[in-house]
């Protein structure tokens, strides 16, 4: 199943709590697979603070300390992820860290962006991370049920492979395979056999060439075959596609003060103002998209 | 006029609500209000009732449903 929440807010009075609503959606979608959890938390003081870089890392050969020292960065552990921050741009943190840590898996990098994830329930993740207490503008989360790769670290979502970029996906890519072996041979690194990181590494690309993300996610639809329900957020941007069936599920609702995507309603039963919300189930291959 | 039977999920386990819905020889009217999204809201009913859930229900509503009338 896998379960994937999504909260952009528009009102800054909400922006404390950010951390406290994500992580009501997403232990609320918990039932729909425990294997692993991951968040992206976009313009949090501490974990991204403004005029730094940051880098989240994961499976690193070496203590915190270690890291700080080699890399001169700050690091702040948070269960298996690592932050880095530096007053830098995080391309030349995450440059750094590469050649120092080879083996590391680098789960997402931007100037407002921090990723965390890990194996284990929402429930105990989220409060071992003390995410009721982030903020921001921005979080984007995802709760497994492993089906196309292994339960690892490597495997958890999301995948946040460009910068400030992050996609969580919900379904299975049923040709991901030979979209993987294209852009390998086009010089893409992959970091996992995990079919979602094909999908998050084909946008990035597309960003990258310079196309917008409604142009991007509707190119995805024309390659990729299977099933997938995706939401794919930038520091700027919040979008939503499902493939052409549309079988997997997805509630979008929004009011002035925010725009929540969820798997299931329940997930944003607790959102402020819900009730007066305008709710809807996406159509299959429309791009709903919303910029700050 | 029978009176209504109002549960509040908010306040009542969804197990209590359904176990009351399930009640031998049940007849009448029922409201559930608070739903919030959650799975199995009034599934297996077997009595000539009708039942009104206010607001929005996940998977499995008024599932397995054979003689009441249960209205979303």
């Amino acid at each position: 199943m896998c379960g994937i929440v999504g909260l952009h807010l528009r009102n800054p009075e909400l922006f404390p709590q950010l951390g406290q609503l994500v992580t009501g959606m997403l232990c609320e979608m918990g039932d729909r697979g425990g294997d692993s959890t991951g968040v992206a938390v976009y313009g949090d003081p501490t974990w991204s603070p403004p005029g730094h870089g940051c880098v989240s890392l994961l499976e690193v050969d070496a203590s915190p300390d270690e890291v700080a020292a080699e890399l001169g960065v700050s690091v702040t552990q948070l269960d298996a992820t690592y932050l880095l921050t530096a007053q830098a741009l995080s391309e030349d943190i995450l440059a750094a860290a590469r050649s120092a840590y080879p083996d590391a898996l680098v789960a997402g990098f931007g100037a407002d962006l921090a990723v965390l994830k890990g194996v284990g329930h929402p429930r105990v993740l989220t409060e071992r991370w003390d995410l009721a207490e982030a903020q921001g503008w921005q979080g984007v989360g995802h709760t497994r049920m492993a089906t196309e790769s292994a339960v690892t670290p490597a495997g958890c979502h999301p995948y946040a492979v460009g910068p400030e970029q992050c996609m969580v996906h919900n379904g299975s890519f049923a040709n991901h395979a030979t979209i993987r072996r294209e852009l390998r041979a086009a010089g893409v690194r992959f970091d996992s056999e995990n079919d979602t990181e094909v999908g998050a590494r084909f946008i990035a690309r597309q960003l990258a060439d310079g196309r917008d993300v409604e142009a991007a996610l509707k190119e995805l639809c024309a390659v990729f075959d299977g099933f997938y329900t995706l939401l794919v957020s930038n520091r700027d941007s919040f979008a939503v596609v499902r493939d052409a069936i549309a079988c997997k599920p997805a509630v979008i609702a929004e009011t002035d003060d925010w725009v929540a995507m969820g798997s299931e309603y329940r997930a944003l039963a607790g959102l402020p103002g819900v009730e007066l919300a305008n709710i809807w189930e996406p159509e299959p291959e429309v791009i709903y998209a919303w910029r700050r | 006029m029978e009176t209504v039977v109002a549960f509040d999920l908010a306040a009542n386990p969804l197990r209590e609500v359904n176990a009351a819905l399930h009640a031998p020889g049940l007849s009448g009217e029922f409201v559930i209000a608070n739903p919030d999204g959650a799975h199995n809201v009034a599934v297996g009913l077997n009595a000539p009732i009708r039942v009104t859930v206010y607001g929005h229900v996940g998977y499995y509503a008024a599932g397995m449903n054979q003689q009441a009338e249960v209205t979303i």
